[in-house]
């Protein structure tokens, strides 16, 4: 059994009010002590628990509901999208289709290539072996942002649909129930950041932190880093780890 | 399959037999293969499973999951899924869940073979469309409640302890498992079920020496100890069996199996079943 309890766990600093003492003496020599509350910067551990089998059913009903609502609203399901477009030719022009075809091909040829120098490295690596790596490298990565740019492009057209939007719900889902923190205390225990029973519960708790940290830098930087990291995780079906996190984080910057 | 269902499917032995037999009494399998105890289904254990399904129907509606039916006619208004689509699905549904039935009736090697190729045929030509109709359902009321049943047999059926009171998974193993592996119990529980086929269970109470035992008894509370309502479905059918046996072996003009037929359980069971025919047939034409 996995006993992996967390997915992904990050520090973020946040301003809180401490009080501070400062003692000196009057003009009749007098000892008096002066405490006064300073704003100060404090790091906060969060962890986005892994969910058992339960959370991720629920997760699931509330995914499965939030697609009926909108359907029965009037939103188009993304097969419906997917026919119209066929019907016009494709969801991509023929110029754009042959362009991602060759990034593709590209992209695995140059992949390949870069495998095949790597087995030999540290034994056999000739000087032109290395000027290729070092070619390589760049260029597959440039034709790897290519490709998610096509991608982006590709599936925008899904953006309203009834699937994708009830997608972004269930993320939100994901993050009010999986945030954890210890509320800064170094050995405490890590407990649900928007507390409550229910989702609507969690909704309430995260309007209060909201209101509260007035869309601060904080709870900015905090929601968005949640959302990368829970929908990158969810996008990896249920795989990613701590590291895969960390890297498309950085390789975004 | 794993072997422990596979060399009980088909009983050719006395010593199967009564292995068999002592799992109905005891209403629990081991399984030596992978160390587990299944309880055996019961009456009262059915009603439970239904009442489950129906605690989680009103659940998981309340909780905004919409019927199949519902879903449909949203889809339908929407043009995601027409009609023409489900009643072209509903009708090849319909043809492979016939040829599936008609397969399992097949005795012949030759035909059941042609059977399964038409079968496999069919599913290779529609399981894209299959699919298509899935993702645009999404997840329903029933579809959700089905995988909840899932759940329900790993929690109730399977057992460390012969005495059924330690669950195979904890309370918290339980909700770490991911659903495939879940839905791996449920179809192994259902493999199970094939052991207890009406085939073997005629070959377990003609068994000489079990089907002597029944003779001493007067009701099936009398010899299995516990009132009916209690009994696993293996153990009412054991003891129609029996009833069967008895009508059979109490009439006039049954003639007791030829000793060759006690060697073989098969013939045992055929030659029981002639006879009934035969009586069945004589007594009618007296009737008449």
């Amino acid at each position: 059994m996995n006993q992996d309890k967390w997915i992904y766990t990050f520090t973020l600093d946040k301003e809180v009010n401490v009080s501070k003492s400062e003692t000196s003496k009057n003009d009749a020599g007098e000892e008096i002590t002066i405490t006064k509350t300073i704003k100060e910067k404090k790091p906060f551990i969060f962890k986005i628990k892994k969910p058992n089998r339960k959370i991720i059913d629920d997760g699931d009903i509330f995914y499965a509901a939030k697609v009926g609502e909108y359907l029965k609203a009037g939103l188009l399901s993304k097969s419906l999208i997917s026919k119209r477009f066929e019907n016009d030719g494709g969801d991509l022009s023929e110029d754009i289709k042959k362009q991602y075809t060759e990034a593709v091909n590209d992209y695995y040829n140059s992949q390949l290539e870069l495998d095949k120098l790597k087995e030999k490295e540290g034994s056999s690596l000739s000087d032109e072996d290395k000027k290729q790596i070092d070619e390589l490298t760049p260029k597959i990565l440039e034709l790897k942002n290519i490709l998610t740019e096509f991608e982006i492009q590709r599936t925008s057209i899904y953006d309203q649909s009834a699937e994708s939007k009830a997608l972004n719900k269930q993320i939100f889902w994901y993050i009010l129930a999986l945030t954890h923190w210890n509320k800064g205390k170094e050995n405490g225990d890590f407990e649900p950041y928007f507390v409550g029973k229910t989702f609507d519960e969690r909704c309430d708790t995260y309007d209060k932190i909201e209101d509260e940290e007035n869309n601060n830098e904080f709870f900015l930087s905090l929601t968005s880093k949640l959302a990368f990291a829970i929908s990158y995780w969810f996008n990896s079906g249920n795989k990613a780890t701590q590291k895969d996190i960390d890297d498309a984080q950085n390789s975004i910057g | 399959m794993n072997e422990f269902i596979l060399e009980l499917q088909d009983i050719n032995s006395e010593d199967l037999a009564f292995l068999l037999f002592r799992h109905i009494l005891l209403g629990s399998s081991f399984d030596y293969q992978n160390k587990f105890y299944v309880k055996h289904n019961s009456l009262i254990e059915s009603t439970y499973i239904t009442e489950n399904n129906k605690i989680l129907e009103i659940d998981s509606k309340r909780r905004g999951l919409f019927s199949e039916k519902d879903k449909l006619i949203i889809l339908e208004k929407n043009g995601s899924w027409t009609k023409e689509e489900e009643e072209r699905y509903q009708e090849r549904f319909k043809r492979i869940t016939d040829l599936q039935i008609s397969k399992k009736k097949l005795v012949i090697p030759a035909q059941i073979k042609q059977a399964q190729i038409l079968f496999e045929q069919e599913m290779r030509d529609f399981s894209a469309f299959f699919i298509e109709r899935d993702n645009v359902l999404g997840l329903t009321l029933e579809s959700y409640v089905n995988t909840q049943t899932y759940q329900y047999y790993l929690k109730n059926f399977f057992f460390k302890d012969e005495a059924l009171t330690e669950r195979l998974f904890s309370d918290e193993d339980f909700e770490e498992l991911p659903q495939y592996e879940i839905k791996k119990y449920y179809d192994y529980y259902f493999e199970f079920q094939e052991v207890f086929n009406s085939r073997n269970l005629k070959k377990i109470t003609c068994c000489p020496f079990i089907l002597n035992t029944f003779f001493l008894s007067k009701t099936p509370v009398d010899f299995f100890g516990k009132n009916i309502s209690e009994l696993t479905l293996n153990q009412i059918s054991l003891y129609s069996n029996y009833l069967y046996y008895k009508n059979i072996t109490e009439s006039a003009d049954f003639k007791p199996p030829p000793q060759e037929c006690y060697n073989n359980l098969n013939k045992l069971v055929d030659y029981y079943d002639q006879q009934y025919s035969f009586i069945s047939s004589k007594n009618n034409s007296k009737k008449r």
